[in-house]
């Protein structure tokens, strides 16, 4: 044998990532049941987008079947406190083999998705649950269903085996997000740091419309690194479709649409840093609207570890259109970047926009150590029944100048249920 | 007095050590704190339970900025089992808090057989609020005990048959990009079945080894043949199917191969913005190395 390096000829070539060989995409029909069902997305009309981490695809499925005569034209409340039992029940397993993932909302139906897996002896059985205001639950049948299905991996090089059994980096989904036609795909690989941003048309179709982007992140302007997204949400800002996203290191960061060329190395900006020590589980954009009837835009980050931050859409756009953070921020406990608040939504295993005025929240009671699935009020992000004030009492009268007050615990009482506890 | 198979957690020390030192025992040893076997339930109908096969890198040294490790096991795992049974402890023996990314979803490969636990990317990258006001989770110089503990479970429920541990001496960080002229290449020769060896520079990501590296013949198509690994992944080895032909081969670098810290082919994991990495630039590609198998006798 000869040992060499220097007989021996380094050359580059550049590729895009959509023509690489780990980058190659095909829909496959007819489309393979789920082995396993996380991230959710509604779609157009009643297709709901399922990330499968065992197939390595996203399902688009039709839940139509789920919504037929369910229109709803009243904004109303999901008050579940007995979810998780009752779901158990209609499985017929033990609450405790439940494992939940994702909730998504179909918003003209108002009937909420939720993908989970039951653990048994033998393994993990995935499931699809549509639940009604009411709280009727089914499991869908998906065996009829009309779906089609978007592969994320790329097929083995033939002929080319291994000592050991090495399974290919594989992509765990973190997020989706639909808009305008395009399903946008962020997740995390099981091999390398890669961070990738997938854009999929849909309906689902040949590989040369998909595009892929590496996108990265400079930590206050200087050290720049791949960066996986880990919870993004679309915005609007001044006419300019942008992901507002947090990366696995966690700041929060824009990114302008426009940028995303196929195959291109795409930097997003850091607007905030929102605390250390915490992972962002989602993050959602809607309307809130003000007493004056006017609606604002505002961006929620749901979090693991710390309550959900609110930023005001205009707060962003303001960072967005300046340099971005330049320093870290000033020590233990500080944060940096746009102005936003913490709001009372914590200890949450998944939150939805539901409607224009509520969010669904999936979400453990610590106290009783059950599942509840319940609407938050846009502005409020609290139960009136999770507080014990003073304005509870029978007897409590309220003064001058808090008709406000009055009417705000009255809207919240009625979101409940807890019409007779109305006050006038 | 406990039995066990891990001598670290088993005890016979007279009771006023014992007092001092049950924090620590308690952080390593918890299910034997409570007294031992007799609180984990039974692994009933389990014959021996799964086990951690290998965890990667195999490597014991591994530098500050060590960006992940993979756990395999013998059998498919539980989803949901297995983040909390992974921890980090100092040679104290104290947990370091907050090593690894918890996300939502575990990082599981397709077959349930192998975990990727990443370190805190905010931790490991330099300049962010995580990494400055926590610093690294490990520090060069230092000993530290990478465990996968016994909740771990398989598809079937049945428990880790015994808590997994890695020892891990830490090297200095490793921030400098891959490439591959710092290879050393054994080159088989022609008409036999012998193995081309790249003898690498550091310890590499086993995954991006197995699946970045190929053999192209002269014509661009790919050589059948197996790969493996060896010296703790600073090795490539490929044994082709059938014998090399005496003609101009090629060996097949995707630049997205990484070390074990992210580096990756002509780009570090962490550059500067003074660097020429600009937006819209394409980042992935194809470095190539040429050779061509000499006759039997010849150099």
């Amino acid at each position: 044998m000869n040992t060499t390096t220097r007989a021996m000829t380094l050359m580059f070539s550049l590729f895009l990532f959509g023509c690489s060989s780990d980058e190659s995409f095909a829909a496959k029909t007819p489309p393979a049941l789920p082995a396993a069902m996380t991230a959710l997305e509604f779609g157009p009309d009643a297709t709901l987008f399922v990330a499968d981490p065992v197939r390595n695809v996203i399902h688009a499925i039709d839940v139509s079947d789920s919504l037929e005569g369910r229109a709803v034209t009243e904004p109303l409340a999901f008050n579940l406190t007995d979810f998780g039992e009752q779901l158990a029940a209609k499985l017929e397993v033990d609450e405790a083999s439940l494992r939940y993932y994702d909730v998504a909302v179909h918003a003209q139906s108002q009937v909420a998705f939720l993908s989970l897996g039951v653990q048994s002896g033998t393994g993990e059985e995935p499931y699809l649950a549509s639940i009604t205001l009411e709280g009727d639950i089914e499991i869908l049948g998906l065996d009829n269903t009309e779906r089609s299905t978007t592969s994320l991996e790329a097929p083995p090089d033939a002929g080319i085996t291994f000592m050991r059994d090495v399974p290919a980096s594989t992509l765990v989904v973190t997020d989706l997000d639909y808009s305008d036609g395009v399903l946008y795909v962020s997740g995390l690989s099981t091999g390398e740091f890669a961070s990738t941003l997938r854009q999929i048309p849909y309906p689902f179709g040949n590989d040369a419309s998909r595009t892929s982007i590496e996108m990265f992140h400079a930590a206050h302007g200087q050290q720049e690194t791949r960066a996986p997204i880990r919870a993004m949400t679309l915005v609007d800002i001044d006419g300019k479709k942008t992901i507002v996203a947090a990366y696995t290191c966690t700041p929060l960061v824009t990114i302008d649409v426009d940028d995303l060329e196929d195959g291109a190395h795409v930097n997003g900006k850091t607007i905030a840093e929102l605390g250390y020590g915490n992972q962002p589980l989602d993050i959602l954009s809607f309307d809130v609207y003000g007493m004056d009837g006017k609606a604002e835009p505002y961006v929620l980050v749901i979090n693991r570890d710390m309550g959900a931050k609110l930023l005001s859409l205009s707060a962003i756009a303001e960072s967005d259109s300046s340099p971005g953070l330049s320093a870290p921020v000033a020590g233990l406990g500080f944060t940096a970047g746009t102005e936003h608040m913490t709001v009372p939504l914590s200890g949450v295993v998944q939150v939805a926009d539901q409607n224009p005025q509520f969010l669904l929240a999936l979400k453990r009671n610590l106290e009783r150590g059950t599942t509840e699935l319940l609407s938050y009020r846009k502005g409020s992000y609290m139960r009136i029944s999770e507080f014990q004030s003073e304005y509870n009492f029978p007897d409590y009268e309220y003064a001058e100048g808090q008709e406000f007050i009055r009417q705000f615990q009255n809207q919240l009482k009625a979101d409940e249920g807890y019409t007779t506890r109305v006050r006038n | 007095m406990y039995e066990s198979v891990d001598t670290k957690c088993a005890y016979a020390a007279p009771i006023q050590v014992r007092l001092a030192a049950l924090a620590v025992f308690w952080m390593q040893c918890p299910a034997l704190a409570y007294g031992g076997d007799a609180i984990v339930p039974a692994n009933t109908g389990c014959d021996d339970g799964p086990h951690v096969d290998e965890v990667y890198p195999t490597s014991q040294a591994v530098p500050e900025n060590i960006l992940r490790f993979y756990v395999y096991f013998t059998r498919a795992m539980q989803r949901h089992s297995l983040t909390t049974a992974v921890h980090l402890f100092d040679d104290g023996g104290h947990e370091v808090e907050g090593a690894f990314y918890r996300g939502r979803y575990e990082l599981l490969s397709a077959d349930g057989k192998r975990l990727t636990v990443l370190l805190d990317p905010g931790r490991v990258k330099t300049g962010l609020d995580s990494h400055e006001q926590l610093g690294r989770a490990v520090t060069a110089g230092q000993t530290y005990t990478f465990t996968v503990d016994t909740e771990a479970r398989d598809t079937s429920g049945c428990r880790l048959r015994e808590r997994h541990e890695k020892q891990l001496e830490i090297v200095p960080a490793r921030s400098h990009a891959i490439d591959p002229e710092a290879w050393a290449i054994e080159i088989p020769a022609a008409e036999t079945r012998e193995s081309i060896v790249v003898r690498l520079d550091r310890p590499y990501d086993h995954v991006s080894l197995y699946h970045r590296l190929r053999i192209r013949d002269r014509s661009g198509a790919l050589v059948p043949g197996t790969i493996d690994l060896g010296d703790d992944e600073q090795s490539w080895r490929f044994t082709p199917a059938s014998a090399w032909q005496e003609s101009d081969h090629q060996l097949a670098i995707n630049t997205l191969l990484e070390d074990i810290s992210g580096n990756r082919v002509g780009r570090p994991f962490e550059v500067t913005r003074n660097d020429d990495v600009g937006n819209g630039t394409a980042i992935v590609g194809e470095a190539t190395l040429q050779f061509r198998p000499p006759r039997a006798g010849e150099n």
